[in-house]
């Protein structure tokens, strides 16, 4: 059993449902199922699956933008529920998150400057007489010119706004970041940048950082741990080493098989997988049952446990 | 871009700059009116009455009983421009902060607000105004106060669904982590996103008020003797509709050109900020 005391935050048995309306046959749909996750102090995890399988969910909850149906999420090793108002205060101003939907999550009729200023003013970060120096020293940092303070939303780049995320997010001295498909939406050269921002701002603050992301060549570069989930279980848990060079479950495996190669002399053998992501209305079976290559009668009958494979290498599959 | 939508967009071009114009005279001498007028509106002249259109000293005539049209109409604007803006701007002031409420909060209280504003709507719009000025009983005031009570409910509705759909974007989630409380992502965050929907909302309905300020004096339950506004011009000019039929055109037309000129400058203030639409 993994101590919660030395984790900085740990999710143990996080269920979610989202209820549907109310005249659907289905009542329920199970976004997230028994995750179990721990982050250590100025660690990264990353976190990946494909589209529609609650990664983003599992943020939104870590941030407690959403509650879990099911569990508990322990932050330096004290439950959540448990907290005061205060102490829920200062827990919403050290986990902060940054978006995939850059420009949505810029309010657009807020100049740069308000929308930096006004956060800092409300946590009592910085007093009103320095705020405006301490704006100006946190846009540098993020790489940005002061002129930006004056600018609008609109009027930068995505990679720009990107960056105004960031800072808003530093300038609360976060201990965790949670970053939710944070390069998506930009492009190849401007990716690299802002994964190069993060991982020196990380060394600077040292803050945790949890990494959700459905790019595995990003995710490799950047954590420390990986978490793959598939339908809304984590299928497999291990070290970014150790996941990418010995992947033990068959969609781990695909999806390491997707990576493009530079080497064009190496022909990379392609892994392919029929079907979509389906909902799975058998809990009972592996999740993965429908679409996988290497499916036994066994795994149409019972959903896999966890077994260790290395040190700290967890895997949910019965082959 | 064809030739034909060119042509057509010079055209909008010049009605809204053509619109504003208009509106700004006629706000003017209806500000300075005193310095402008010929005549007293309310002095009457039984020696000069239902003078014809362009008679000297009387550009546009007299009434049944001698008072002269055109300095009647242009006290009559301010009035009408006071009856048409003030109660545009109160309905979505007091709309869009229930309108805000209810969307953002949602649940029972967004239930309970939206059943009565159906239950509003249920009624036709002049109806309401007609019942609340009963109600409340036939003056200036009270024919304000009540088309913008009629107004109000489709302006909570209109706001509620502009709240909906920013509620979800990603900047409230934001704005949440980092510590903002309700009512300041209401105020602070929401409501200038809905100021430009509110604007051009505000600006659309002052022809209609204008219209149904109008309608109320024209029945008698607005404006009340001895002022008059162009509502109640156009009654008093009914009787003599065979005879002297300028006495109820002239404010008809005014009625008419400075409504059609503030759609025309609320839809183009409206394609402005859905620039989505314009390109239909």
């Amino acid at each position: 059993m993994v101590n919660i005391k030395d984790n900085i935050i740990c999710l143990e048995n996080i269920v979610k449902d989202f209820r549907r309306s109310n005249f659907s046959a289905s009542g329920k749909l199970r976004a997230l199922s028994n995750i179990n996750l721990n982050l250590g102090y100025g660690e990264t995890l990353g976190i990946v699956g494909e589209s529609g399988c609650g990664k983003s969910t599992l943020g939104k909850i870590i941030v407690s933008l959403e509650k879990q149906t099911e569990g508990k999420l322990y932050y330096k090793g004290i439950d959540l529920s448990s907290y005061s108002r205060n102490e829920f205060r200062i827990y919403r101003k050290e986990v902060q998150m940054i978006f995939q939907n850059i420009s949505a999550s810029l309010n657009p009729r807020k100049k740069i400057g308000s929308l930096l200023k006004t956060p800092m003013l409300i946590n009592k970060i910085e007093s009103i007489a320095n705020i405006k120096n301490k704006v100006m020293s946190l846009l540098e940092e993020v790489g940005l010119d002061e002129n930006t303070y004056y600018r609008w939303p609109s009027e930068l780049s995505g990679g720009q706004q990107q960056r105004i995320g960031i800072c808003r997010a530093l300038s609360m001295k976060p201990k965790i970041l949670v970053a939710d498909e944070p390069t998506s939406a930009l492009d190849v050269s401007v990716q690299a940048q802002i994964i190069r921002l993060l991982k020196q701002l990380k060394k600077e603050y040292g803050f945790s950082l949890i990494f959700i992301s459905h790019d595995l060549a990003v995710v490799k570069n950047i954590s420390d741990k990986v978490a793959v989930i598939y339908l809304g279980q984590i299928v497999e848990q291990a070290q970014t080493n150790e996941l990418f060079s010995n992947p033990c479950h068959p969609y781990t495996k695909v999806l390491l098989s997707s990576i493009p190669t530079t080497n064009p002399n190496k022909k990379s053998e392609r892994l392919k997988i029929d079907g979509e992501i389906k909902e799975v209305h058998d809990r009972k079976i592996c999740p993965f049952y429908d679409r996988c290559f290497l499916k036994k009668d066994i795994c149409g009958i019972k959903n896999p446990e966890f077994r260790e494979v290395n040190d700290n290498h967890m895997v949910k599959c019965h082959i | 871009m064809t030739d034909k939508n060119k042509r057509r967009k010079k055209l909008k071009n010049k009605l809204f700059l053509i619109s504003v114009i208009f509106i700004a005279v006629i706000a003017l001498s209806a500000i300075f009116a005193e310095y402008i007028v010929p005549y007293d509106p309310d002095y009457v002249d039984i020696d000069s009455r239902l003078l014809p259109v362009g008679s000297p000293g009387h550009i546009l005539g007299t009434d049944n009983v001698g008072r002269d049209i055109a300095s009647r109409l242009i006290y009559g604007a301010r009035v009408s421009l006071i009856a048409g803006i003030v109660p545009s701007i109160l309905a979505m002031l007091i709309g869009a902060i229930i309108g805000l409420i209810s969307g953002y909060i949602g649940g029972v209280l967004d239930n309970i607000i939206m059943r009565i504003v159906d239950i509003m709507l249920a009624f036709p719009f002049m109806l309401l105004a007609l019942v609340f000025v009963t109600v409340l009983g036939p003056s200036l005031k009270n024919a304000v106060l009540a088309v913008m009570i009629a107004t109000v409910p489709r302006n909570i509705r209109l706001i509620r669904g502009e709240t909906l759909s920013l509620k979800e974007r990603e900047f409230v989630s934001a704005c949440k982590i980092l510590g903002y409380s309700k009512p300041r992502i209401l105020i602070g965050e929401l409501f200038p996103n809905v100021f430009a929907t509110a604007g051009t909302i505000i600006v659309s309905d002052i022809s209609l008020m204008i219209q149904a300020t109008a309608g109320l004096s024209f029945l008698g339950l607005g404006v009340q003797p001895p002022i008059s506004d162009w509502g109640s011009m156009v009654n008093e000019g009914r009787a003599y509709l065979n005879t002297a039929p300028h006495i109820l055109l002239a404010p008809c037309t005014l009625i008419a050109l400075i409504c059609f000129s503030f759609a025309i400058i609320g839809d183009e203030l409206y394609k402005k900020y859905n620039p989505q639409l314009s390109k239909i």
